[in-house]
């Protein structure tokens, strides 16, 4: 046996020998404090009664598209906006939802305030500075506002969602109670309302227009970008009670489809997660761990199930996760961790592959152990990359700990990369305009 | 009574119910804690709030089967939820004394635990927690992944380099010739 295989064959023991130990004698306390709360009702987890068994295992099928009355349609509504110019309309002209756009500005937090800073220029401004601790912030889709988390003062692990236009103005809170350790937030591609998805599986909507809140589904872990482009109907998610399977449903909870797990997978293969749409909504990208062999490898599935297939060809062990798709969709850049034969992985740089095969390109240096969180440009041109480290989950306590990166600027067609001389204390975010 | 009894008994408001389920796991529950927070105030806090959140959402629970696995996952993100408001150094986790040695226990084998103690010291909260997981709640890596809601690539990783690390600080402390640590540096 060799010197790690004892180590390690021993640190069990030796744990258990440091802490286990009898029952504290904060049992009685802490049980009591526990259940002097109240719990939530049964009938407010309506997810508890959901019959798995009226969940479709057949793929979701591709819409056939109408394309002649799309294409009057649109017709009608290019006459409607030119009109709407001419008549002098002011109003700024915006981005699609999805695809390559202009590079805007980018916004993350530091210290409990918000930051925008300037790729271009290098400049950077404070646009949120109050006593509060802020965090978290995005722009939203069409780059016109931006939405941030705020730490309730005296309640820990509770925050209040604001927004505010991209320019400061206008700041209102959404959030009548707050919200409870989010996981998860997003806009709308439309840029009209926020799903929040808390720890506990709870998925909520918050309007702009002041609307109440609207619980929309309980036990479900929703993915990074989960709106399917380029409407949102439909949204990508894990569920909590078939874990390590990949659903599809629509905004209202109606329509649940596996499209990858136990029940449709075309190999003895699990999902690893996290998943993400293309921009264009046709295909998903996500890791696989390939009939429980060690190592898992990124797969493409067409949204209708079909097209099982792996990225890239790469020849020996590789972990490869958190996929982030090129404006275009042409491409898709990724974490990767390489494999010996003792068993330890080491990062790689990020790694591109193009969505029609071919090699892997390596760009950047390697990040820390953990990977970095991966950012087109808007234009699709460079890549925007972030430590993991520095970007927890998005509850925290009502305290900073103060992790603090510089991000790296990739460019994709040299591979070279650039540190940024701002220091973030969060992901960020980068506002996309109209090209 | 068996352990999905008192999953249902305790949804629908039995204290005593909830009681049984939490007594077994307590002990190992307020050890990772330790392990992870280093602080034995910090850790009753995290249990504490752990366990004030499984009564909340305990009706919601779907699988009583699935209440060990919950209450762990529970537990290790309140851990890191501390650890991040922490602002102090990490505080020695004193010696108790069910950490002092039996009297026919190895004078090594003490020296063994001291010294992977002072190993687990040295790494972050993130580290300990996997190895907390893995090695102390005996969670095979995928549950680890996903209770951390990380990549396994991710977990595996982590625990390689926590173990890379206390293996270094291990041979570097009980070395006693001032020698370069062996395999780099111990972050």
């Amino acid at each position: 046996m060799t010197i790690d295989a004892r180590f390690e064959r021993e640190l069990s023991g030796i744990l258990e020998d440091l802490y286990l130990g009898p029952t504290p004698d904060y049992r009685t306390e802490v049980l009591s404090a526990a259940t002097a709360r109240r719990q939530r009702p049964a009938w407010t987890f309506p997810g508890r009664w959901f019959l798995t068994s009226a969940i479709a295992v057949r793929p979701i099928a591709v819409p056939q598209l109408p394309v002649r009355l799309i294409g009057v349609a649109l017709l009608i509504v290019a006459t409607l906006l030119a009109i709407l110019v001419v008549a002098g309309s002011r109003q700024p002209k915006l981005p699609p939802p999805y695809g390559a756009a202009r590079n805007g500005v980018i916004t993350w937090a530091l210290g409990g305030d918000i930051f925008v800073g300037d790729p271009a220029t290098g400049q950077v401004k404070r646009v949120v500075a109050t006593d509060d601790i802020d965090r978290n912030p995005q722009f939203s889709r069409d780059g016109s506002h931006l939405a941030f988390l705020r730490q309730v003062p005296t309640q820990a692990g509770m925050f209040d969602l604001v927004v505010m236009e991209s320019d400061g103005n206008g700041a209102k809170v959404l959030t009548p109670v707050p919200i409870t350790t989010p996981d998860q937030v997003q806009w709308s591609p439309d840029g009209t309302f926020l799903l929040v998805n808390e720890a506990n599986g709870d998925l909520t909507r918050f309007s702009l227009d002041g609307t109440s809140p609207q619980l929309l589904m309980r036990g479900v872990h929703v993915e990074p970008d989960a709106f399917r482009p380029p409407n949102g109907s439909q949204i990508l998610h894990e569920r909590e009670d078939d874990q390590r399977a990949l659903y599809v449903m629509n905004l209202d909870g109606s329509g649940v489809v596996q499209l990858f797990g136990g029940r449709t997978a075309p190999c003895a293969c699990a999902y690893n997660g996290p998943a993400r749409w293309s921009p264009d909504g046709r295909h998903v990208a996500f890791p696989v761990n390939i009939n429980g062999l060690v190592g898992d490898r990124l797969f493409v599935i067409d949204a209708d199930g079909e097209n099982f297939h792996q990225l890239d060809d790469e020849d020996g062990l590789w972990y490869e996760g958190e996929a982030a798709w090129s404006p275009d969709g042409t491409r898709i850049a990724f974490n990767r961790w390489q494999g010996d034969d003792t068993g330890h992985t080491r990062a790689r740089p990020i790694g591109i592959a193009d969505l029609a095969g071919g090699p892997v390109m390596s760009v950047g240096v390697a990040p820390a152990d953990g990977g970095d969180v991966i950012e087109w440009a808007p234009d699709g041109r460079s890549l925007m990359a972030v430590p993991s480290s520095v970007v927890n989950t998005v509850s925290g306590g009502n305290q900073l700990d103060g992790s603090v990166a510089k991000p790296v600027m990739i460019d994709v067609s040299t591979g070279d990369s650039t540190l940024l001389d701002w220091s973030v204390g969060s992901a960020a975010s980068w506002q996309r305009l109209a090209p | 009574m068996d352990q999905r009894d008192l999953v249902e008994r305790a949804q629908r408001g039995d204290h005593d119910a909830f009681a049984g389920l939490v007594d077994p796991a307590l002990a190992r529950l307020d050890g990772a804690a330790r392990l992870i927070l280093r602080d034995p105030e910090l850790a009753r806090d995290a249990v504490q709030d752990a366990l004030i959140r499984a009564w909340r959402d305990l009706p919601g629970l779907r699988d009583p089967d699935r209440f060990d696995a919950w209450l762990r996952k529970l537990t290790v993100n309140s851990c890191l939820d501390l650890a991040r408001r922490r602002r102090r150094r990490p505080m020695e986790v004193e010696l108790s004394p069910l950490d002092s040695p039996a009297a026919s226990d190895h004078s090594a084998a003490l020296a063994d635990r001291e010294l992977v103690n002072a190993a687990l010291l040295r790494l972050d909260p993130g580290h300990r927690a996997v190895v907390a997981m893995h090695y102390l709640l005996d969670m095979p890596l995928p549950d680890v992944a996903a209770a951390l809601r990380i990549p396994p690539g991710t977990a595996k990783s982590r625990l390689h380099y926590a173990l890379r690390a206390m293996r270094a600080t291990v041979t570097a402390d009980s070395d006693t010739s001032p020698a370069p640590v062996h395999g780099g540096q111990v972050a």
